[in-house]
């Protein structure tokens, strides 16, 4: 298998599903992010930085040598571009009209990710924590269920196999 | 009437004849009803993009065909899938659409097994 995790739409990537946002206080806000580039954390970090929040959460998803007694190498992340951003930024939209946030910045890495390194970015800012915790958890939930990323997981003892749960996704009407 | 009218109207005559001619001699199928047909641009990604080494597929469809339509067509031609077909959702542009959406000539839609990100 070749794994090489480079999708359909390459020309997209790269891209923000809204370019630049400015909120009240002159704050910059990015939305969502799907890049071949190693993620910026502290950028993000600093997106949902706001003088209206008490709470910022940051969550960042990182790729684990060990699954269930394998060793894996590395993950290649692909993607449909142009679904997989516009779902990112309807539940980006969706949590903070729910959770009443501050702000919300989410970062998906694709092509390969080393062990160690980031795959996935989500920092959430509301006026109390609970909203924040509560945000960063569901955002995570949602991504893994609904936006169109896969994952091949390469493993140390030879071969690649894309992840597909076949419990991911709701079965269609 | 013009064009596709014409051509829908000339369509509709022959195949109320053919099914004049199939009830006539009692016999089925003489000949197979005649329908439009489009073609469709399938995207696909991941372990099926790898199973069929190409990253997207024209597929023929009779008109009017619904995305539960082109279900049946891709569980014919790749039984192989039929499982992972179950579990995956489809697309247009930047919407998933459901079962009962109509598909139209030229239309690219992405297959969209289930999904691994984070």
């Amino acid at each position: 298998m070749e794994g090489d995790g480079k999708g359909y739409e390459d020309h997209v990537l790269d891209g923000f599903a809204r370019r630049v946002r400015l909120y009240g206080m002159g704050v910059i806000s990015m939305g969502c992010q799907l890049t071949y580039e190693r993620l910026d954390i502290e950028s993000l970090r600093l997106r949902a930085e706001s003088p209206m929040a008490g709470a910022m959460v940051l969550f960042v998803g990182t790729t684990r040598r060990e699954t269930e007694g394998r060793t894996t190498t590395s993950l290649t992340y692909e993607c449909h571009a142009e679904l997989a951003l516009a779902e990112l930024e309807r539940l980006r939209l969706a949590a903070m009209e729910r959770f009443a946030l501050t702000h919300c910045e989410i970062a998906h890495r694709l092509g390969a990710v080393p062990i160690q390194e980031a795959s996935i970015a989500i920092a959430v800012s509301s006026p109390h924590r609970p909203a924040a915790f509560s945000a960063a958890a569901w955002l995570m939930d949602q991504v893994k269920t609904k936006v169109p990323i896969w994952k091949c997981e390469h493993w140390q003892d030879g071969g690649a196999e894309w992840i597909h749960p076949s419990t991911s996704l709701p079965l269609p009407p | 009437l013009h064009g596709h009218a014409a051509r829908r109207q000339r369509l509709g005559l022959l195949n109320s004849t053919l099914t004049n001619v199939r009830t006539a001699l009692g016999a089925w199928p003489i000949v197979k009803k005649v329908t439009i047909r489009m073609k469709i641009e399938l995207l696909l990604f991941a372990a099926i993009r790898q199973r069929l080494t190409t990253t997207s597929l024209q597929v023929e469809l009779p008109e009017e065909s619904t995305i539960s339509d082109l279900r049946q067509v891709l569980e014919r031609r790749y039984p192989e899938l039929a499982g992972i077909l179950t579990y995956s959702l489809f697309a247009v542009g930047p919407d998933y659409v459901s079962n009962t959406f109509v598909l139209t000539d030229q239309m690219v839609v992405a297959w969209i097994p289930p999904v691994s990100g984070g």
